[in-house]
C-alpha cells in the first residue's frame, strides 16, 4: 500500500485544516449553546457557573439566613428562598420539597412555631435543582456526536471480534486443510521498487521464496531499471536458483508497486499469481496448502495469513496487534460480506482471472487491495485463510516514524481504493453504500478513536447535567471493551506463538493505548490529507477530453471498453506524459499516467 | 467458503421466509406457553389490587416511582443512595406510557399493574430459559405452572417490589447465556443484562457468580476468555453507570447524600432481622409468612437444588444461584422481606428439572439405550433435530420406561395432588381477600377531613396517594422513609406534625417502635378515627401540644351527658328516640348541641340522627355531624338555619352543610380533634 510521496507544505496545510475542523467540530457544543442563548435573549443558565464560582470550603459563604453552605447547589435554591424568610433555621434536607419558601411562610398553621418555615426553605433537593432542562441544543449535539463516536468505535470493536463470536472459532477464521497432491502452477511476485526496494530484505525473501516447497513455482523479483543494489542482491539469488527464481527489471520511469506488478504479470507464465514483499518470511509449505485451497473452492483470489513480528516497542506491539487482529478476525468479517480487499503481501490470485479482469490497477498505488475489491464486486470467490502456523512472518516496524508511516500507508490504501470507485459498479444502492462505508470504515474507526473523550471532556467542561455526561461518557464503554480484546488477542498471539507474555508487554500495551489511538487517529487524518492526486488529474482531463472519458471515469460499466489485457507498458510514453502532468501542477505529482488506459478498462460483472 | 455473489448481497433468507420455515412442533410449544402464561398471568390479576395486604417495602417504591413519575427526582424526598434508581424508574416508565397513577384506584394499585408486566415478561422468559437449558415441554410447562401458581409466588409477585422488576431481567440473562446460536453477541449481553438487574434491585447481584458459572461452562475454552471479558466488561459498563452519575454529581462519598454512604447504610446499618432460625426475630416471621404460605415449594426447590447440583450438569448455575440465595436468606443480618422473589424462578426451573429426571431417566443413558433420534445427548443445549412427521412409537422404549419409571411418577402425582389442595385454599383467599379497604378508606377520610395547613404524617403508600390526590408536599412528613432508622427518627422528630395528623398504620407502628422517641410522641396522641381492628388497623390520630388534655376535656362523660339530656328536653329541637340515646350517653359533640340549641330557639327543628363515620365511631369521637329537619312550613325556613349556621364563628361554624331535595340537612362539623 501506498509508497506516493507527498508534497510536505501542502499535507501539512491539509492536515492543519483537518485538525482544526476536528477541533471545531468537537467545540460545536460549547459555542452553539451559548450561540443560541445569546440569539434568542436569554439569560445564560446560572447552573453553569455558580459551581465554578463558588469557592470550595465550607464556611466560606455564609447566607442571609446565617447558615454556613455546604452544598453550592444549595444557594440556587436558596436564592430567593432565603432571602424571603431570615428566620431560617437548620437545613433539613429531607423537608418535603416542592414549594417555595414564602408559601410555607404564610401557610395558616395555626400555633406554628418558629422552626416551622425553616422546613420548607430546604428545597434544595440535588435531584431536583439539576436535571433542569435536558432537551437543549448542546445537550442534544453532545449526545448525537457521542453516539455517533460509540456506533463507529463499536463497530470497530465489533469487527476486531468476528473470529470468536461463533459456535467454533475456526468456523469463522478458518484455517487450511491438510494440502493435498500439487496441481496448480505459481508465478511469485515480489516487487522491489519505490520504498520497498530494500536489497537487504529482498535476499532473505527470495531465499525464502526458493525453498518453497512445490514443484511448479517460479519466483519474478521485479527491481527498478535504477536500482543497482536490488539488482545485484535480486542477481545473486536468481543466480543460484536459476530455475526458479527471475530478475525482471521495471523500466517504468516512476516507480509504483502496482506498475511493478503489472510488470511482473506481463512477465508470469503461472495459472496463479502470488504477491510478497520484500521482508517476508515465507513458510515453505504455504503454496502448497494455498494449491489445495484454490483447487477444492475454485477461489479466485486467497488471502493467507501474515504475521508481523520481533515486536519490541509499545508501537510496534500495537502495529503488530492491529495487523493480527485484522487478519486473524477482520479480514473474515469482510470475506463473510464478500467484500474481500487484499493485502500486499501474501495475495493470491488466479492468473486469467486478473487478466480478464483488467490485471493490475496501475493507477492506484494500492494495486493489491483494488483487486481484491475488483474480484468482489465481480463475484469472483475470494477466499481468506488464517493459519498462524503458515503465515507470512514480517518484522515489525523499527522506529516510531516506521510505525506511522505504516499507519498512513495502510489506511491511505483503503482510500485510494476507494477513490478508484470499483464499489460503484454493485448494484444496489445498499450495497453501494455498505462498499463505500466498509472502505471508509478503517480511517473513521481511527478517528473515532481519537474522538473518544471529547464528548465527555465537553460534557464536563460545560457542566452538563449528569445525565448527558453519561451519554458523552458511551464512547469509552466500546473503547474500553476494544482494549480489553486486544490485551486478550495479545495473549492468544503469545499462545500462538508457544511465547510466554511477560507481564511488562501486558502493561506496556494497556498503558500505551491512548499513545497508539493518537498515533493512529493523527495517521488518518494525515492519510485524509494525501493529495487527490487522480481526482486532480481526472478534472484536468476532462477539461480537454470529451465527456465519454468522464463517464467510465465513474466506472460506468455501460460502454464497451477495449481490450482488457494487460497494458504492455511503454515507459518513454509514461516519461513524457508524467513530465507533461508535473509541469501543469507544480505541487502534488501526478498519478502515474498509465492508469487513464488502465482505467479504461471495464469490469464485467457478470 | 465460496459463493458466487457480488459483495454485501444477501444469502441468508430473509425473516418472511424464516417466519413460514417455523416448524410446527415449536408452535406447539409456543401455544403451551402462552396459554399458560395467560392462565398464569390471570390468577395473578384477578384481586391483583386488594390482596395481600400493603407488604412493608411496597410504599416506598411506589412513592418513589410517583416521585420520578410526576415529580421528575428520584425520591420523594432526597435521593439517598440506598437502592439504585434503576428499578423503579421502570415502573415509572410503565406508569408515564400508560398514564397507571391516573387511572388505577390508588398509587399501589398502580405499581401493581406494574408487577403484572413484570411477571408476564418473567414468564414467558422462564419459558425460553427452561426449554433453552433442555427441559422438555412438559417439565417447562411445570415450571412455569410452579412459578405462577404457588400462592407464595403470587402473593411476592402481587407486591410492588424491585425484586419483581430485576427478576426478568436475571431470567433474560440467563437465558442468553444458554443461547442455541451460541453466539459472542448474546454472551456478552447476558452481562449487561445481569447489571440491569443489579441496578434495578441491589440484590440481584447474588446471582452473578451462578451466571459466570453458566457462561463458563456454555462456552468453549478457546472463547472462554474472550465472552467472560466481553460481558464482565458490559456488566462493568452499566453497572459502572450508577457509579458515575453519583460522580458526576459529586456524590461519591462525604457529607450529605453519597454512594457510599448509601452503600454503607444497606450493608452496615440497617439493623439486623435477626436469626431466621429463632423464633420471634423479624427473620423468623418474614420467613415463617413465605412457608405459611407455601411450605412444600421452597422445601422442593432446596431439595431439586441439592439434587440438580449432584444430577442435573445442565441446571448446575441455577443450583449455584438459588443455593446463593438461600444462604443470603439464612445468614445473619437484615433480611430483606421480598427476597424470596428472586428465588422462585431458579426454584421453579431446579423443582421442573429434578421431576423430568426422575421421571424419564438419565437422557444420556437412554440416548444409549434407546436408538430414538431426537433426544438430546450432550451437554447444556438440547438441540432436538426432528424427523418429518411423528416419530413411531417403540414399544420397547415405552414399556420400559413405563416399567421402570412407576414409583417415581406416582410419587410425583401424589405431591402434585396434595400441592395443589394445599394451595387451592390459598388462591381461594388471594382472589377474595381485601386487605387493602382500610387503606383506602383512611385515605378517603384524610382527603375529606383533613383541614389544609395541617401536616400529617403518614407512611410512603398514603404519601403517594395523597400527594397524587393534590396535597401539598410540604404539609407530609413521611415515616418511614428510605433514611436509616436513626436518621429517620431525627427527621421525623424535627419535622413533628405538632398540632397535626398522624397516620398510624401497620409501617408506620413497626418503624416508630424502633425508638423510644418516638413511641412517647406517638402516646401523645389521640385516635379520631380507627379503621380496621387489631394489628392491621389503620388510625387517625391528632397530635397536638395539648392533645391530651383538649381530648379529656371534649369528652368529659359528664357534661356531655348533662348536655345532651337538656337537649332533648329541649321543646325547640325534637328528636328521635335513637337521637335522644345518642344525645343522653353524650355522644355527640359539644358543637353540635350547642349550634343546636340556638336553631331550636329560631324556630322548631325536628332531628333524625346524628350520623358518624364508622372509623370514627370506633375511635370514640364524638358525633359531629346532625340530620335534621325544619318543622315550620315557611318556604325560607331552611334557607334561615343556613344562614344561622353559617353566620357562627369557628369552631361553631359547620364545616359543610348539605340540603336534601325533602328538606332534610346534613350538617357536618370539623372533626373534634383538628378544631
Amino acid at each position: 500500500v501506498g509508497g506516493q510521496r507527498v508534497d510536505e507544505p501542502a499535507a501539512i496545510r491539509r492536515g492543519t485544516a483537518l485538525v482544526a475542523l476536528a477541533g471545531a467540530l468537537a467545540l460545536a457544543p460549547a459555542c452553539s449553546g451559548g450561540l443560541v442563548d445569546t440569539v434568542l435573549g436569554r439569560e445564560p443558565e446560572p447552573e453553569t457557573t455558580s459551581d465554578t464560582l463558588l469557592p470550595p470550603g465550607d464556611d466560606e459563604i455564609v447566607i442571609l439566613s446565617g447558615q454556613p453552605l455546604d452544598d453550592p447547589s444549595d444557594l440556587r435554591a436558596q436564592g430567593t428562598a432565603a432571602s424571603a424568610t431570615p428566620g431560617g433555621a437548620s437545613p433539613d434536607r429531607n423537608a418535603a420539597p416542592g414549594t417555595s419558601a414564602t408559601t410555607a411562610a404564610e401557610a395558616p398553621a395555626g400555633g406554628a412555631d418558629p422552626a416551622e418555615p425553616a422546613a420548607a426553605v430546604e428545597t434544595a433537593d440535588p435531584t431536583a435543582s439539576d436535571d433542569g432542562d435536558l432537551l437543549t441544543v448542546t445537550n442534544l449535539l453532545l449526545a448525537l456526536v457521542a453516539l455517533a463516536v460509540t456506533g463507529l468505535v463499536a463497530g470497530d470493536v465489533r469487527r476486531m471480534l468476528h473470529a470468536w463470536r461463533g459456535v467454533d472459532a475456526r468456523a469463522a477464521a478458518p484455517g487450511f486443510g491438510p494440502p493435498e497432491e500439487p496441481a496448480t502452477s505459481f508465478s511469485v511476485l515480489v516487487p522491489a521498487v519505490g520504498p520497498r526496494a530494500d536489497p537487504d530484505r529482498l535476499g532473505p525473501t527470495l531465499e525464502s521464496l526458493a525453498a518453497l516447497d512445490h514443484p511448479f513455482v517460479e519466483v519474478l523479483a521485479v527491481v527498478g531499471h535504477d536500482d543497482a543494489a536490488c539488482r545485484t542482491a535480486a542477481g545473486a539469488i536468481a543466480d543460484r536458483h536459476p530455475e526458479r527464481v527471475r530478475v525482471v527489471v521495471d523500466r517504468n520511469f516512476r516507480k509504483s508497486p502496482s506498475l511493478a506488478l503489472a510488470t511482473g504479470l506481463a512477465d508470469s507464465t503461472g495459472e496463479v499469481v502470488a504477491v510478497f514483499e520484500p521482508g517476508d518470511d515465507v513458510h515453505h509449505q504455504l503454496l502448497r496448502h494455498v494449491d489445495t485451497h484454490i483447487t477444492r473452492t475454485g477461489a479466485a483470489g486467497l488471502q493467507a495469513g501474515v504475521r508481523w513480528v520481533g515486536a519490541r516497542r509499545w508501537y510496534a506491539m500495537h502495529h503488530a496487534l492491529d495487523r493480527w487482529t485484522w487478519f486473524r478476525s477482520r479480514l473474515h468479517r469482510l470475506a463473510e460480506q464478500r467484500f474481500t480487499p487484499l493485502a500486499p503481501t501474501t495475495a493470491f490470485v488466479r492468473a486469467d482471472v486478473l487478466r480478464d479482469r483488467g490485471g493490475w490497477d496501475t493507477a492506484c498505488p494500492a494495486a493489491a487491495p483494488e483487486v481484491g475489491i475488483r474480484l468482489s464486486v465481480a463475484a469472483d470467490p475470494v477466499a481468506v485463510v488464517d493459519d498462524a502456523h503458515l503465515a507470512t512472518h514480517r518484522w515489525a516496524p523499527e522506529s516510531l516514524r516506521e510505525a506511522a508511516r505504516d499507519h498512513v500507508a495502510w489506511l491511505a490504501g483503503f482510500r485510494q481504493v476507494a477513490r478508484r470507485g470499483v464499489w460503484k459498479q454493485l448494484p444496489r444502492r445498499r450495497q453501494r453504500l455498505q462498499a463505500r462505508l466498509t472502505l471508509a470504515q478503517p480511517a473513521l474507526a481511527a478517528l473515532a478513536g481519537l474522538a473518544v473523550p471529547l464528548p465527555l471532556g465537553a460534557a464536563l467542561l460545560l457542566g452538563a447535567p449528569p445525565v448527558v455526561a453519561l451519554v458523552a461518557a458511551l464512547p469509552l464503554v466500546p473503547a474500553v471493551i476494544g482494549l480489553v480484546v486486544e490485551a486478550l488477542g495479545q495473549s492468544e498471539r503469545a499462545r500462538e506463538r508457544d511465547r510466554d507474555l511477560p507481564l511488562r508487554d501486558r502493561a506496556t500495551l494497556v498503558a500505551t493505548a491512548v499513545p497508539h489511538r493518537l498515533l493512529l487517529g493523527l495517521a488518518a487524518l494525515r492519510a485524509l490529507a494525501t493529495p487527490r492526486t487522480d481526482a486532480a488529474e481526472a478534472a484536468g482531463r476532462r477539461r480537454r477530453d470529451a465527456d465519454a472519458d468522464a463517464d467510465r471515469d465513474r466506472g460506468r460499466p455501460a460502454r464497451p471498453a477495449r481490450p482488457t489485457r494487460a497494458p504492455r507498458l511503454a515507459p518513454g510514453h509514461a516519461d513524457v506524459v508524467d513530465l507533461d502532468a508535473r509541469r501543469r501542477e507544480p505541487g502534488p505529482p501526478a498519478a502515474p499516467p498509465a492508469g487513464r488506459r488502465a482505467r479504461t478498462r471495464t469490469v464485467t460483472s457478470s | 467458503v465460496t459463493v458466487a455473489a457480488p459483495a454485501f448481497s444477501r444469502t441468508e433468507p430473509g425473516w418472511r421466509l424464516r417466519l413460514e420455515s417455523v416448524p410446527i412442533e415449536r408452535l406447539r410449544g409456543l401455544g403451551i406457553a402462552a396459554g399458560l402464561t395467560a392462565a398464569t398471568g390471570a390468577v395473578h390479576a384477578v384481586n391483583l389490587t386488594h390482596s395481600p395486604a400493603l407488604g412493608d417495602g411496597e410504599g416506598l417504591v411506589v412513592a418513589r416511582t410517583w416521585a420520578a413519575t410526576e415529580l421528575g427526582r428520584l425520591a420523594p424526598a432526597t435521593y439517598l443512595y440506598d437502592q439504585p434508581p434503576l428499578g423503579w424508574l421502570q415502573v415509572s416508565l410503565w406508569a408515564r406510557l400508560t398514564d397507571a397513577f391516573g387511572r388505577a384506584p390508588d398509587a399501589v394499585a398502580a405499581g401493581r399493574e406494574a408487577m403484572l408486566v413484570a411477571f408476564v415478561a418473567s414468564a414467558v422468559l422462564l419459558w425460553v430459559l427452561a426449554r433453552r437449558l433442555g427441559l422438555s415441554r412438559w417439565a417447562a410447562a411445570l415450571a412455569l405452572g410452579l412459578f405462577g401458581f404457588s400462592p407464595l409466588a403470587v402473593a411476592l409477585h402481587r407486591q410492588v417490589s424491585l425484586e419483581n422488576v430485576a427478576v426478568p431481567w436475571i431470567l433474560a440473562a440467563f437465558a442468553l447465556a444458554a443461547t442455541p446460536r451460541r453466539r459472542l453477541g448474546p454472551y456478552a449481553s447476558s452481562g449487561a443484562l445481569l447489571a440491569v438487574a443489579a441496578l434495578s434491585c441491589g440484590s440481584a447481584i447474588l446471582v452473578a457468580p451462578a451466571l459466570a458459572l453458566a457462561l463458563w461452562r456454555a462456552v468453549p475454552a478457546d472463547r472462554r476468555a474472550y465472552v467472560i471479558a466481553v460481558a464482565g466488561a458490559l456488566f462493568a459498563a452499566v453497572a459502572g453507570a450508577f457509579v458515575a452519575y453519583a460522580a458526576l454529581r459529586g456524590q461519591l462519598s462525604g457529607d450529605g447524600p453519597s454512594l457510599l454512604g448509601g452503600l454503607g447504610d444497606r450493608f452496615a446499618d440497617l439493623p439486623s432481622t435477626g436469626s431466621v432460625f429463632s423464633g420471634g426475630s423479624a427473620g423468623n416471621d418474614t420467613v415463617t409468612e413465605w412457608l405459611g404460605l407455601d411450605l412444600l415449594g421452597p422445601l422442593l426447590g432446596l431439595a431439586a437444588a441439592l439434587f440438580a447440583l449432584a444430577q442435573l450438569p445442565r441446571l448446575a448455575p441455577e443450583a449455584v444461584a438459588f443455593l446463593v440465595l438461600v444462604a443470603a436468606v439464612v445468614r445473619p443480618g437484615h433480611l430483606q422481606p421480598t427476597l424470596a422473589t428472586l428465588l422462585l424462578p431458579f426454584g421453579a426451573l431446579l423443582v421442573a428439572g429434578a421431576a423430568e429426571r426422575l421421571v424419564e431417566g438419565d437422557p444420556a443413558a437412554r440416548a444409549a439405550s434407546a436408538d430414538r433420534p431426537g433426544l438430546p445427548t450432550t451437554g447444556a443445549v438440547a438441540t432436538r433435530v426432528r424427523g418429518p412427521g411423528p416419530v413411531p412409537a417403540d414399544p420397547r422404549d415405552r414399556q420400559g420406561r413405563r416399567r421402570t419409571l412407576t414409583p417415581a411418577a406416582a410419587a410425583l402425582l401424589a405431591a402434585g395432588a396434595v400441592v395443589a389442595t394445599t394451595w387451592a385454599g390459598d388462591a381461594r383467599a388471594l382472589a377474595r381477600d381485601d386487605g387493602t379497604a382500610d387503606r383506602r378508606e383512611a385515605e378517603d377520610w384524610l382527603l375529606a377531613n383533613r383541614p389544609a395547613g395541617r401536616r400529617v404524617l403518614l407512611d410512603a403508600a398514603m404519601w403517594a396517594d395523597l400527594a397524587h390526590a393534590g396535597t401539598p408536599l410540604d404539609e407530609m412528613v413521611l415515616h418511614p422513609s428510605d433514611d436509616g432508622p436513626e436518621a429517620d427518627a431525627d427527621r421525623v422528630l424535627d419535622a413533628w406534625p405538632r398540632d397535626g395528623v398522624v397516620v398510624s398504620s401497620p409501617a408506620t407502628r413497626a418503624a416508630a417502635a424502633a425508638d423510644v422517641r418516638l413511641q412517647a410522641l406517638a402516646e401523645g396522641s389521640v385516635a379520631v378515627a380507627v379503621f380496621g381492628r387489631g394489628d392491621d388497623a389503620v388510625e387517625v390520630r391528632a397530635v397536638g401540644p395539648d392533645a391530651d388534655t383538649d381530648s379529656a376535656r371534649r369528652r368529659d362523660p359528664l357534661r356531655a351527658t348533662e348536655a345532651g339530656a337538656a337537649l332533648s328536653r329541649n321543646a325547640g329541637v325534637r328528636t328521635t328516640p335513637g337521637a335522644r340515646r345518642l344525645l343522653a350517653d353524650g355522644r355527640v359533640d359539644e358543637r353540635v348541641m350547642t349550634t343546636l340549641v340556638a336553631v331550636g330557639a329560631q324556630q322548631p327543628v325536628h332531628v333524625d340522627d346524628f350520623p358518624a363515620d364508622p372509623a370514627e365511631v370506633t375511635a370514640g369521637e364524638p358525633r359531629r355531624a346532625v340530620h335534621l329537619r325544619a318543622l315550620d312550613d315557611r318556604a325560607d325556613a331552611v334557607a334561615d338555619i343556613e344562614s344561622l349556621l353559617t353566620d357562627q364563628e369557628p369552631p361553631y361554624r359547620p364545616a359543610d352543610i348539605s340540603v336534601g331535595a325533602d328538606g332534610w340537612l346534613t350538617v357536618t362539623w370539623a372533626v373534634t380533634a383538628f378544631t
